[in-house]
């Protein structure tokens, strides 16, 4: 035998690769004298170029795929890709501005058809990559999460958990990023430290305009929304004011002192603005003490008409001038210098500001409850086994998740209003599958949809099944035989053997894996969970395309 | 190497019933199970960094490094041998299955080098993992040759102390209990061969005599006859100038970590090599002394 004395990765490579895709040896098909064992890919976004973190995640699996396939199992490696909301918007959005177009010249339609027309483009370079790896998935079975069936699973699960209960629109405190204008999850908006500012706000007694209570604030522009000062009920400082008036400078208004036992007595003076349109906890307290709720800002994070005289400032000059405005009139006791942390919206760095929306969430709870019994039962395992932990406790901990965003391109909710009935003040909220013809409520055909998209992360939870057609054999469309073949692949390859994915992710997509298979397959996702590390550059940095660090495959 | 078609196609479960199969062979085999155990124990533990060293060591530290080693002479000048032919039938073996195991790791080069070989099937890539032969499994074969190897070791860092030029032979005795003398003497020709040797002597009771240089490796005595290989007093003489640099390197070394404004101002990393070399030349000092020693 004549073996070359220099080894030709490339030739050698495309050659064998092209080999096996020829003779087939990547299909999986379900096979009753075989074990099968399933692996669905973490589907890269589509938008995505190929770096050492994946180059590590896809190797494992092909490890594991062609491990198990050596051992006479029926290995199936399920490919596909994440239309990645935000992400993939971003950069059809950047690839229009050279034509000096923004998406509202061209309208909702014809910007989507734009998004397709570079995901036709671009969107495949990354599978082309994972070829080059060698990656050994079942092509034939490629998904994406914007396909048209699979786009039918994640309206089906939206309209289920509607008509569950688990499904609702509520205002609610979200984090809002100005400049992408919509709103983020928590994980979507991470937080970072800034070095900022706390100011000493003076505001004056109704009784006694010589007498003040001095609060402390980071975000000193939200105080146009304040409509109380919260003091802890033991603290001596204010035992008697509580339940007295302030005048809130610059708006005037006649805001109360009330008495809370969250308050922490020892933070800044013990005393705390309340501004339930613009902070989570002031939310809450908003809420428990039926407060008024003052929103002073405009989507795009300028000040609006309930600001005042700052009305159409941008949020930040807003802060400047009112600061200005008080130290004039003596309001302004002091400025120390203090490190914050702020949401960051995980797409553009814009500061998030809390806002307060109608969102659409899932109660999470009880959908909760079973998924952290599996893995406490053993029913699913995580590797490491440290891992357990960090996920167990996000479990119990658990907040609904708002899944509405407010751009074009994912999935539209199937949410239609009846403008008849919400003149007429009823919810006109219809749920629905398809379009509906009329309100099922008045009759009226005056009807419209819901403007937001889906989470991405809304579909992708269903990405063991729904990569499966669940829950359509779709026999109407595709015939019998496709329609009964799609239905055994689900029996056979579900549930799926193994997970390999980065720890970033245990929250944002295999909790919520674990979450929706119990739900709608009544049945675990996945036995094992394999969480690898991150891959980290010689200095021990993160890999990232900002920090000029990544490895282009 | 030239391999007989036949020889592919042999069942190593019968292969192996045979009397004349060597130790080297049982061994190799013996290795390789135990590597495949190990690998299917980690992969479906999600290991797989240890799976891949596993795979990386067995390669190259003993197929490669021992096992080809002392395959080739028997290859090369014994070619109508029993032995011949059944190193050809492991060695095939041994490589055919290997790559087959490591195939999930390096697709491409596993399937470039399988074609190459005789092979049956279209791919590697559908062949089975290699079946688990417990019964080659034998872990008193692989001590027993693990010990041969270091033996073989020691006689080879023996042969640098002393400088001898690697072309030229030496004449070895070793001197062990009678278990482990039967399996030196199955393997004395391997330990000639990788070591060099012109005459190798086993022999049981070890008695202390000047002129000789000697190491001790558990319960061996292995000993390099002096006369005749080098000029024993220059050597002395080189090796006392050699102890004397090198406590006088040691010293310098010393006085300089010892120095505040060095150890203050310089780099971390800097001091951390300084470190590490000093204590390089300490254990380089030990060595030559216990030469020195066991010269006499
Ligand atoms: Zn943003
Ligand atoms: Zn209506």
């Amino acid at each position: 035998m004549e073996i070359p004395s220099r080894y030709n990765p490339k030739e050698t490579e495309d050659k064998w690769y092209k080999f096996w895709q020829e003779q087939g040896f990547f299909a999986a098909k379900p096979n009753p004298d075989k074990k099968p064992f399933t692996i669905v890919i973490p589907p890269p976004n589509v938008t995505g170029i190929l770096h050492m973190g994946h180059a590590l995640n896809n190797t494992i699996q092909d490890i594991l795929i062609r491990y198990h396939r050596a051992k006479g199992e029926e290995a199936l490696w399920m490919p596909g890709t994440d239309h990645a909301g935000i992400a993939t918007q971003n950069v059809v959005e950047k690839s229009i501005a050279k034509e000096g177009l923004k998406r509202n010249d061209l309208g909702r339609g014809r910007f989507i058809e734009r998004v397709w027309l570079w995901k036709e483009q671009y969107g495949s370079t990354i599978i082309k990559q994972l070829k080059k790896l060698g990656a050994s998935c079942d092509w034939d079975r490629i998904r994406f999460t914007m396909d048209e069936d699979y786009s039918k699973s994640v309206l089906e699960v939206f309209v289920r958990l509607y008509e569950k209960g688990l499904i609702y629109r509520g205002s609610y405190i979200i984090n809002w990023c100005p400049r992408c204008q919509t709103a983020l999850s928590d994980e979507e908006a991470p937080h970072h430290e800034l070095q900022g500012n706390l100011y000493y706000l003076k505001y004056p007694l109704k009784d006694n305009p010589d007498e003040f209570v001095v609060v402390a604030t980071t975000r000193p522009e939200t105080m146009l929304g304040d409509t109380a000062v919260a003091v802890n009920p033991k603290d001596k400082r204010y035992k008697k004011l509580i339940g007295k008036s302030l005048i809130l400078p610059l708006v005037n208004r006649e805001i109360k002192i009330i008495a809370d036992s969250m308050i922490d007595a020892k933070f800044g003076t013990g005393a705390v603005k309340v501004t339930p349109a613009h902070d989570p906890n002031d939310y809450a307290m908003g809420k428990k003490h039926d407060l008024e709720f003052v929103n002073v800002m405009y989507p795009d994070g300028r000040m609006n008409e309930s600001a005042g005289d700052y009305k159409g400032m941008d949020r930040f000059e807003a802060r400047e001038v009112i600061l200005e405005d008080l130290k004039e009139k003596g309001l302004l006791e002091k400025i120390e210098p203090h490190t914050l942390s702020a949401g960051h919206c995980y797409r553009c760095h814009t500061i998030i500001e809390p806002y307060l929306s109608k969102q659409w969430f899932v109660k999470m709870a009880p959908l909760a409850k079973p998924a952290i019994e599996a893995v406490k039962k053993g029913k699913i395992k995580f590797y490491p086994k440290r891992w357990t932990k960090v996920y167990l406790n996000w479990m119990e901990n658990i907040q609904d998740w708002c899944i509405s965003r407010q751009i074009w391109w994912g999935h539209r909710l199937p949410v239609y209003y009846c403008k008849k009935c919400e003149e007429a003040q009823k919810t006109g909220v219809i749920v629905s599958r398809d379009r509906p013809e009329k309100c099922p409520e008045c009759g009226s055909i005056d009807i419209y949809q819901d403007e937001d998209v889906l989470d991405t992360w809304f579909s992708s939870w269903l990405w063991p099944f729904a990569t499966f057609y669940w829950p359509f054999d779709g026999r109407q469309f595709v015939g019998q035989e496709t329609g009964d073949r799609r239905q055994e692949d689900l029996k056979y390859f579900y549930p799926t053997s193994a997970l390999v994915t980065a720890p970033e992710i245990i929250f944002f997509w295999v909790a919520r894996m674990i979450m929706a298979g119990l739900e709608f397959m009544n049945e675990i996702p996945f036995k094992d969970v394999y969480i690898h590390g991150t891959v980290r550059d010689i200095e021990g940095k993160k890999m990232s395309k900002s920090l000029g660090n990544i490895i282009v495959i | 190497m030239n391999l007989d078609a036949q020889n592919i196609r042999v069942d190593l479960c019968q292969f192996t019933k045979k009397e004349d199969l060597s130790l080297v062979n049982r061994w190799i085999l013996s290795r390789f199970y135990s590597v495949l155990k190990e690998l299917n124990k980690n992969l479906d533990n999600f290991k797989f960094n240890e799976a891949a060293n596993l795979l990386y060591s067995f390669f190259w530290h003993e197929f490669c490094d021992w096992y080809l080693e002392l395959a080739k002479p028997i290859l090369v000048n014994r070619e109508q041998s029993t032995e011949n032919r059944n190193t050809q039938v492991v060695m095939y073996k041994v490589l055919e299955k290997f790559l087959r195991a490591l195939h999930p790791f390096m697709p491409f080069i596993t399937e470039e080098i399988w074609q190459n070989l005789p092979h049956e099937g279209k791919s590697i890539m559908v062949q089975p993992i290699p079946h688990l032969q417990e019964a080659l499994i034998d872990k008193k074969i692989e001590n027993k040759v693990g010990v041969v190897f270091d033996v073989i070791t020691t006689i080879r860092n023996m042969r640098v102390e002393l400088e001898v030029l690697p072309q030229d032979k030496v004449n070895v005795e070793i001197f062990s209990g009678k278990t482990m003398k039967i399996t030196l003497e199955l393997m004395s020709q391997d330990i000639k061969n990788l070591a060099k040797i012109d005459c190798l002597s086993l022999q049981e009771n070890y008695q202390h005599k000047s002129g000789q240089f000697v190491n001790v490796l558990k319960d061996m005595h292995i000993v390099i006859p002096l006369a005749g290989l080098i000029d024993i007093d220059k050597y002395k003489e080189k090796l006392k100038q050699r102890i004397v640099k090198a406590e006088s390197d040691i010293k310098a070394k010393e006085a300089m970590l010892c120095n505040d404004s060095f150890v203050k101002r310089a780099p971390a990393e800097v001091v951390g090599k300084e470190r590490e070399r000093l204590g390089e030349l300490k254990d380089s000092l030990h060595k030559l002394k216990a030469v020195k020693d066991a010269i006499g």
